[in-house]
């Protein structure tokens, strides 16, 4: 459990919330001169609702109420164009402040040699903490422009605090912490659903949001609860151990945990957005705003398959011919991806469309991780699961960055919401109309961006397993399915990631852009911008991280019995595509294949050293120290 | 020059257009003078490296970029043998990429002298994007590496797919669309056939390497190692046809290439026809046919069938045209059946006629689509219908015309004329001395309705020269405004489009870019817009024009008549690529050869029976010809 001793190494954490606090503090005391006191939702809508006007909106069971007089076109703001007070920039530096100070902890703390009870202080959760960080560091600087408006300040520390959360659940080693971790990435959700705007289709937005995620919350609590009583252990790796203990011929464990994970994956396939689950994001998105719709799109999203791969890998021990698993997931993938991206080819709306897309890209990741479950041998899945990890990273910054631009976009003091609001981009802003084509190219997967290889990743993990010599027939035949698919799937998205760059150059002028009046929004585009062509020229950084961070998962990928040294995988003549430490030493098979990185000390180790601080410093074995799933 | 130096000339002429770029003056003078500068300076360093190839040479001015796209910086470049793995950034050039590489830098420049004057709106963009494409380009051909291939073949699409979008005339946006979704599909489908080639060696090998050479060499077996199996082979090479086929484009995959010729700018449709399609070809060669010889052997017929029945329809197509650009277009359905008819039929003749038709057609046919374009600037219409006897009122446009479409055509002299005889001479030898058993007769109908091709191109070109450029003379602006109208919109035009009179300038110039014709204006009217120039002040073509095509009809005499310069220097490297498929095809013995059979086929490959042609074919001038006959008699001799 987690101890006082170990509380040292969630400092980051802690800051997080602490600077939350001190942003609430703000917004209740500091604040008193400013302008119309914030609206009390709960009454404010119940008000609404029964204040009564035509229905606004029947694609779902919450269809709200428009407020009589404010005949407005749906899914339009209702702020006026000079959008409140002036901006917050006091709330937005504190919580970048709050921000660079967790990076700092966490820079410090990296990887303790120490084991610390309750927590994985892995590689993987490292990578993970680290994507929070900076996603969260874009959402501040994104969320600054809604600060502007009232309840600047409780927005950002909303956000911080659901910073904390997802950087809790990547560290959570056991299944009630890593609950409440997913709770304190769902419950500010909510929180900040209800402050973006002060519309009818905003609160519909938000209670259907909030409906919905309370019942996947309950699902993912459920599932959890049969792996609890399948085992008797709540921690994940003597779950795995007392899993693996028992007898196999139980059926696996007589179906409880079989019913355990199918819960788990449908209540994480809410917060992932993956199809059967998905109903939700397209209303949800299309109501609110485009600070919300790219904490959406990002912070739920990481949050889940964090869960999903230390549930699934780090828990369920891969016995030989236990198959339930991936075949769940790829199946999952492959429906997410396809649903998703043809119907994001009729969408007009622009938020709606980028939910569908996230939706597409999401069932992407789900093949990811469809390889790191079920790929022929253990190199396959580790490195499945850094293709997990890998796109994760890309698609936050497109997905991030292209929220950002529109959010930077006004049109007669209006924010752009359809396609045809794009049109003459490039002749009035034609660097955000760049920035957009990047993201939308990004996202699409076109070389030489970011998302290409977050694509090449998946496919590579995919075909690598399909041609594999120790794969069974059902795998080749899935998994060269599993590779066309997305890749077919990729090139279906390129229609309307086309659509939205194609607006955007080709529709011809009616009205003129103007930029916000915040300046937030567009220094994360830049920054997304940035990084997004950089990483697609210099992907090996980023590429290094994510083939480290799957690397502490070696020992979970195969059946508990087997051993969890990398030098075996090598003798067996399992290669790795993803680097890892072991890549990185003197093993000669190894120096083969990628490059003669002793020799080399230069951009790509420093880079990778600076993002995975103590990775370097350590030995191939002394990593798997602290990480031996036979704890017990 | 030493290698050394052809190694940084040929880095720069590949990242002199991305640089000047972004580098580009803000107005439309400055913009375009930089760039012709700029894609001037690419050419001439392209010439010197191209002056410094000794012919045969394979890896030539290798430079390789001291960082690697998985493992970051590298120590430096290394030989292709010795690659580390990963993904090397590394260009080279061989026989095969040469003539692409120059043409791809010539038209470069053409393209800018021809958007001269027809690009107004937001010049600057469009020769952004011009020079971006043309990095593109160069890269393609230049890649030493899987995925870099790849990179620059996508990265090719974007420019493009503005160029189009932007600067094209009324169904612009759907054109973009299309051609950017087609070629995406194909190309995502041959990314997964590249990728299970890398994978493939890795399980073999325990190495991860990207690099073209090294996985062509596995694959040939020239180390040791098991055979790639007949299954697998077909499977990867039938992806990799998706993407190069659309390219090409072959015959059921073509659809796209019409309707984006036609609402291509000019400069974009010289790109397009003269470069872009040659990528297709281009991928057969260096990936399809040396890496899975086995499955280019089996899937001989079919493709032959493929190529044949795109000369023919491509041409019976073009017949039915009233539009030039669009005439054009389907022409080079049929040239390209040609390219991929000669490449197929797997011999030393069909392969140096294959390479050389793609060179030929990007001349001829890139020639025909500035013509094209400088016609349109002057009349605004690209109906045969509405002109007529422009031969007298524009002589030297009309030169022009005549000698692209007769060397497109294949008048002996001109360039068409080679490569199409040398593409026919391989299927005929193909059909009538080498056919695998069960496929001769096919062989021989495809080789006889292949020459109808000729026949039919002939037809459909000259006589568009002749309804075009004689007769008497009928321009637009000599019609009632309501007949041209009438005109203007006839069939295969989309309903929305303006009629493109002088006398509707002020029309859509007031409606900015959506009603437009894109960024065409016509500077070759010097009339005022309101129609009052009358088509009297219709120019010839000014110095800058002929500066344009000159350089096209040199090299289209140049190698109708001495192709030897050129044949030398592709030779050497087609036979390589294409030795074992040949051999294989050669060989006889059904159709699944043993891999016994393919064992240590470097050696033999260098002996001549593999091609049982004549050797001197290489020689071929116009007065060899004359012994053609012989030849072929010497050569059916060889074979039995």
């Amino acid at each position: 459990m987690l101890t006082t001793e170990t509380l040292w190494f969630l400092a980051p954490e802690v800051i997080l919330v602490l600077t939350g606090v001190v942003l609430y503090l703000r917004g209740a005391f500091g604040r008193a001169e400013q302008s119309s006191p914030p609206a009390n939702f709960p009454s404010d809508s119940a008000d609404k609702l029964r204040s009564g006007a035509e229905p606004l909106c029947s694609s779902g069971p919450f269809s709200a109420l428009q407020p009589p007089g404010a005949a407005k076109p749906f899914g339009a703001p209702a702020d006026s164009p000079a959008e409140g007070p002036p901006s917050d920039l006091g709330s937005v530096q504190i919580a970048l402040v709050g921000v660079v100070l967790a990076g700092w902890m966490l820079a410090r703390i990296g990887l303790p040699a120490e084991p610390a009870g309750g927590l994985i202080l892995d590689c993987l959760g490292l990578y993970l903490r680290w994507l929070s960080l900076a996603v969260m560091a874009l959402l501040v600087l994104v969320g600054s422009s809604a600060a502007s408006r009232h309840q600047g300040s409780e927005y950002l520390g909303t956000l911080l605090l659901l910073g904390a959360g997802l950087m809790t659940a990547a560290v959570a080693d056991n299944l009630v912490l890593l609950f409440l971790a997913l709770e304190l990435v769902s419950i500010p959700t909510y929180i900040l659903l209800c402050l973006g705007r002060s519309d009818a289709a905003n609160y519909e937005a938000a209670a259907k949001y909030f409906f919905l995620s309370l019942l996947a919350s309950a699902l993912v609590l459920y599932g959890m609860s049969f792996l609890y009583g399948a085992s008797g252990s709540l921690d994940l790796r003597d779950i795995r151990a007392r899993l693996a203990a028992l007898p196999l011929q139980e059926a696996y464990w007589g179906g409880w945990v079989k019913i355990g994970i199918v819960f788990l994956l449908a209540g994480l396939g809410f917060k992932i957005a993956a199809v059967p689950f998905h109903f939700y994001a397209p209303d949800v998105y299309q109501g609110t705003t485009y600070p919300n719709a790219a904490v959406l799109a990002a912070a739920p999203k990481i949050a889940g398959f964090t869960a999903l791969v230390r549930v699934l890998v780090e828990a369920i021990p891969m016995m030989d011919g236990y198959t339930l698993s991936w075949r769940v997931v790829m199946a999952l993938g492959i429906l997410t991806m396809t649903l998703g991206n043809l119907t994001a080819l009729w969408q007009e709306h622009l938020r709606r469309l980028l939910a569908y897309s996230s939706i597409g890209q999401a069932g992407y990741i789900l093949a990811a991780l469809t390889v790191g479950l079920g790929g022929a041998d253990v190199s396959s899945r580790e490195d499945g699961l850094a293709a997990v990890l890998l796109y994760l990273a890309v698609y936050a910054l497109a997905a991030i960055g292209a929220f950002s631009v529109l959010e930077g976009l006004r049109r007669t003091g209006r924010p752009v919401e359809t396609l045809d609001d794009l049109a003459g981009l490039s002749r009035h802003r034609p660097w955000a109309a760049a920035g957009l084509a990047v993201f939308m190219f990004s996202l699409a997967g076109v070389p030489p961006l970011a998302g290409f290889w977050g694509k090449w990743a998946v496919v590579l993990g995919a075909i690598k397993t399909s041609l594999s010599p120790s794969a069974s027939p059902a795998q080749r035949v899935w998994f060269m399915m599993l590779a066309v698919l997305t890749m077919l799937n990729a090139a279906v998205a390129a229609a309307y990631y086309l659509r939205v760059a194609g607006a955007a150059y080709f529709r011809p002028p009616t009205q003129a852009h103007e930029a916000a009046r915040t300046v937030g929004p567009w220094i994360a585009a830049v920054i997304c911008g940035l990084v997004c062509v950089g990483v697609g020229l210099m992907p090996w950084p980023l590429w290094e991280a994510a083939g480290q961070a799957g690397e502490p998962l070696v020992g979970f990928l195969q059946p508990p019995g087997g051993s969890a040294s990398k030098a075996d995988d090598l003798a067996d003549g399992q290669l790795r595509i993803f680097p890892d430490a072991s890549a990185w030493g003197a093993t000669p098979e190894a120096s083969g294949f990628s490059t003669k990185p002793a020799a080399s000390p230069g951009l790509a180790r420093s880079a990778a050293s600076a993002f995975l601080p103590t990775a370097s410093a350590h030995s191939p074995g002394g990593l798997s120290v602290s990480l031996q799933p036979e704890r017990n | 020059m030493t290698e050394t130096g052809a190694r940084i000339l040929l880095l720069v002429s590949v990242i002199s257009p991305a640089a000047g770029a972004l580098v580009l003056g803000r107005d439309r003078v400055q913009a375009r003078q930089s760039a012709l500068a700029t894609t001037l300076f690419s050419l001439v360093l392209c010439g010197l490296v191209i002056a410094a190839y000794p012919p045969g040479a394979k890896d030539f001015a290798r430079v390789e970029l001291p960082w690697n796209w998985l493992s970051g910086p590298t120590e430096g470049p290394t030989s292709p043998s010795d690659a580390s793995g990963g993904i090397s950034l590394a260009l080279a050039l061989d026989g095969l990429s040469l003539w692409l590489y120059g043409l791809t830098a010539l038209l470069g420049v053409v393209g800018v002298l021809v958007s001269w004057e027809a690009i107004q709106e937001e010049a600057a963009r469009f020769y952004r994007c011009w020079l971006l494409l043309e990095t593109g380009m160069l890269g393609v051909f230049l890649a030493q590496d899987i995925l870099l291939f790849y990179v620059f073949f996508e990265f090719t699409l974007v420019p493009l797919f503005v160029l189009i979008g932007v600067w094209g005339s009324a169904q612009r946006q759907y054109a973009a669309i299309k051609f950017f979704l087609f070629t995406l599909a194909g190309s995502v489908l041959t990314f997964l056939g590249l990728l299970a080639v890398v994978l493939w060696v890795y399980q073999q090998t325990d190495r991860l390497t990207f690099s073209i050479p090294v996985l062509t060499d596995y694959l040939q077996n020239l180390h040791g190692g098991d055979r790639m199996p007949l299954g697998l082979q077909l499977v990867i090479f039938w992806a990799l046809f998706a993407g190069f086929a659309i390219k090409v484009p072959l015959f059921p995959l073509h659809t796209w290439l019409p309707l984006a010729h036609v609402e291509a700018p000019a400069a974009g449709s010289v790109v397009l026809a003269g470069v872009l399609l040659k990528v297709g070809g281009y991928g057969f060669l260096r990936f399809n046919i040396p890496m899975l010889p086995e499955a280019t052997a089996v899937s001989m017929p079919y493709l032959l069938v493929l190529s044949v029945a795109g000369i023919i329809y491509g041409a019976l197509v073009a017949l039915a045209q009233t539009d030039i650009k669009r005439l054009i277009a389907y022409s080079s359905i049929s040239h390209l059946g040609f390219c991929m008819m000669g490449i197929f039929a797997l011999n030393r003749a069909g392969g140096q006629g294959g390479v050389l038709q793609m060179l030929n057609h990007g001349l001829s046919t890139g020639a025909l689509f500035a013509l094209v374009g400088m016609m349109y600037e002057r009349y605004h219409t690209r109906q045969m219908a509405d002109l007529g006897g422009l031969a007298r009122r524009l002589p030297w446009l009309a030169f022009f015309m005549v000698l692209a479409s007769l060397a497109s055509i294949g008048l002996p002299g001109l360039n068409g004329f080679v490569g199409e005889f040398l593409s026919l001479w391989g299927m005929f030898h193909r059909a009538w001395a080498a056919a695998p058993e069960p496929w001769t007769a096919l062989y021989r109908i495809l080789s006889i309705l292949a020459v109808s091709g000729v026949v039919l191109g002939a037809w459909y070109m000259l006589w568009m020269v002749e309804r075009v450029f004689f007769g008497p003379l009928r321009e637009p602006g000599h019609r009632a405004a309501g007949e041209g109208d009438n005109l203007a919109s006839g069939e295969e035009q989309p309903v929305d489009r303006p009629g493109h009179r002088a006398s509707d300038a002020p029309l859509y110039e007031s409606a900015g870019l959506e009603d437009g014709p894109g960024g065409w204006r016509g500077p070759g009217r010097s009339g005022g817009p309101d129609g009052s120039g009358g088509p009297g002040e219709v120019q010839d073509l000014c110095w800058r024009e002929i500066l344009a095509l000159a350089p096209l009809g040199v090299l289209m005499v140049w190698i109708g008549l001495y192709p030897k310069f050129f044949l030398d220097r592709i030779v050497p490297t087609a036979e390589e690529l294409l030795a074992p498929a040949a051999r294989l095809a050669n060989g006889g013995e059904g159709l699944s050869p043993t891999p016994s059979a393919l064992s240590g086929r470097k050696d033999i490959c260098r002996q001549e029976p593999i091609f049982p042609l004549p050797g001197r074919l290489e020689n071929l001038s116009l007065a060899k010809l004359v012994s053609l006959g012989e030849g072929i008699k010497e050569d059916r001799r060889v074979d039995h």
